[in-house]
């Protein structure tokens, strides 16, 4: 009896799932680095309409009637498009044109990647995040920052795009080198863990990473004070959003025309 | 009692119809999906008699009537759905009648959903996690023999299904013709179940687009309205009847 009205149900959840992830996209717009995510749908088991008033004779010809039971939230994946580039001039900022991601060591030790290059420096000369998480680089800025007595400035940190980091003092010629920044690439980018804070973490769908410079084949160059703007493009989300309201209303609309038929079912008795 | 029957065979028909409707507009923007339509047919026509005494030479025909109607089988439509270009490396979407072939557990199924991944291993992938067939079998992609393939520089998949790595010719993506007449099962999952066929293969795959849904939201809510109001006049008829045996059953044999 009236197993459309669950039907319509599995594709209620479904849209709203989708919805949310329209919003998601759309909340980060301005999410420096963030790759933005959609569900994709698959149909559910199919079964047959019991109800076949045919002779058997005729039966026999067709394939036995069959409906489907509504549709589920298949997977989501994450578009790894690059996004645009803005320019900070800050010099701590970097964006990695290219594929690249980088690696940051957390405070439990554990290793996440990740495309938002927004770095600071603490109190002990590393380069860390915004959420204190450690760039992983063999070098500190300790002794250029910290310990000189007269203190320097960021602007005398030059990085290249190949990574390549220097420190120009002023009463130099040539700059010193002091090492240089890593990318890492997977195999199937799109196989890593989303784990909230634009990081994401190695799964064994996404393989192992593949070190490199920046620069090398596939890496991509790495820009100093450009930070990567999100790659959500608010057209397309709009569009997302206007088909999702509109799966969302028509579902709606089946289940009321089930909900109809049910009622008028009841009264059918005089 | 007839007309009783009647009414309940044409409302059931019309729940099946609403249970097709709905499905279709839950998998709206299910990719690859085929949408289903109810076919009804009524039952054999019967001549009906009409009985009259003064006629020596038997009852005279009056006319005809079919005693039911039946919802006879669900038939899917096999037209393509929009073309939406996604530029991702790994969604490709066929045009023209081909289906690909899917190893499911042991058995091998058709799926138009070209929505693709790669597993731990490097194999060509649906979103099920089911392997995608070339012409040797699974398409391995990336593996040990090609750890560091870029897949958005290296990957290019052309027109007639071959699969390139790296400049390099790996596999040919396997198709299996459908006849878009034919009766296909589906089994869930974008699956359809194998059918033989006669029919040529002329179907290409393209590269960085995602076929999606056929089905079209106007119609479908066309065809609700259109069976809710062919359900409302059957369970009409449905109530007139059972006026009409009440009258039979309490008020013809009273005396007043």
């Amino acid at each position: 009896m009236f197993w459309s009205v669950n039907s319509s149900l599995t594709g209620l959840r479904g849209f709203q799932q989708s919805m949310d992830q329209t919003s998601d996209n759309i909340a980060n717009t301005n999410t420096t680095g963030h790759k933005k995510s959609e569900v994709s749908f698959n149909d559910l088991l199919y079964r047959e309409l019991s109800e076949r008033r045919m002779s058997e004779s005729q039966a026999l010809e067709a394939e036995p009637p069959q409906t489907g039971k509504g549709t589920r939230v298949s997977a989501t994946n994450t578009n790894f498009a690059q996004g645009g580039m803005e320019q900070t001039n800050r010099p701590l900022d970097l964006a990695v044109e290219g594929e690249g991601l980088f690696r940051v060591i957390r405070e439990d030790g554990t290793e996440a990647y990740t495309r938002d290059g927004t770095f600071f420096m603490d109190a002990e000369g590393d380069l860390v995040n915004a959420s204190g998480d450690y760039l992983d680089v063999p070098f500190d800025l300790s002794e250029y920052m910290v310990d000189t007595e007269e203190g320097g400035s960021l602007e005398q940190l030059t990085i290249d795009e190949r990574g390549n980091v220097y420190w120009q003092d002023e009463d130099e010629a040539e700059p010193e080198e002091l090492g240089q920044i890593e990318l890492h690439r997977f195999v199937n980018p799109e196989g890593l863990e989303q784990d909230g804070n634009n990081q994401f973490l190695e799964t064994e769908v996404s393989g192992a990473p593949i070190t490199g410079t920046p620069g090398e084949d596939g890496f991509g160059q790495l820009r100093q004070g450009f930070i990567e703007r999100s790659n959500v493009d608010m057209a397309e989300e709009m569009t997302n959003l206007i088909k999702d309201q509109r799966a969302l209303q028509s579902n709606a609309r089946a289940m009321t025309t089930s909900d109809e038929l049910w009622s008028m079912t009841l009264q059918a008795k005089a | 009692m007839r007309g009783l029957y009647m009414a309940e065979g044409s409302m059931l028909t019309q729940q099946a119809r609403m249970e097709l409707t709905a499905n279709n507009l839950t998998n709206q923007q299910t990719p690859g999906f085929k949408r289903d339509e109810g076919v009804q047919t009524s039952f054999a026509e019967w001549l009906l008699y009409a009985f009259d005494a003064e006629d020596l030479d038997g009852p005279a025909p009056v006319g005809t009537m079919a005693h039911n109607v039946a919802k006879s089988e669900t038939h899917t439509h096999m037209g393509e759905g929009d073309m939406e270009q996604t530029n991702r490396e790994l969604d490709l979407a066929i045009m023209g009648n081909g289906f690909f072939e899917v190893q499911v557990g042991d058995e091998v199924l058709y799926s138009r959903d070209g929505h693709l991944s790669l597993d731990a291993d490097g194999f060509l992938v649906n979103s099920e996690g089911d392997m995608i067939l070339g012409a040797d079998g699974p398409i391995q992609i990336t593996g040990p023999d090609r750890e560091d393939v870029n897949l958005s520089e290296d990957l290019r998949i052309e027109d007639d299904g071959s699969v390139y790595v790296a400049g390099e010719f790996l596999d040919q993506i396997q198709l299996a013709p459908f006849d878009p007449e034919a009766d296909y099962t589906k089994v869930g999952d974008n699956y359809f179940e194998p059918y033989d066929t006669d029919a040529e293969l002329d179907a290409r795959v393209f590269q960085g687009y995602l076929e999606g849904s056929n089905v079209d939201l106007a119609e479908e809510m066309t065809r609700m309205m259109e069976l809710s109001r062919n359900y409302e006049a059957a369970q009409r008829v449905m109530h007139t009847n059972d006026e009409i045996l009440h009258q039979a059953a309490n008020e013809l044999g009273t005396l007043r």
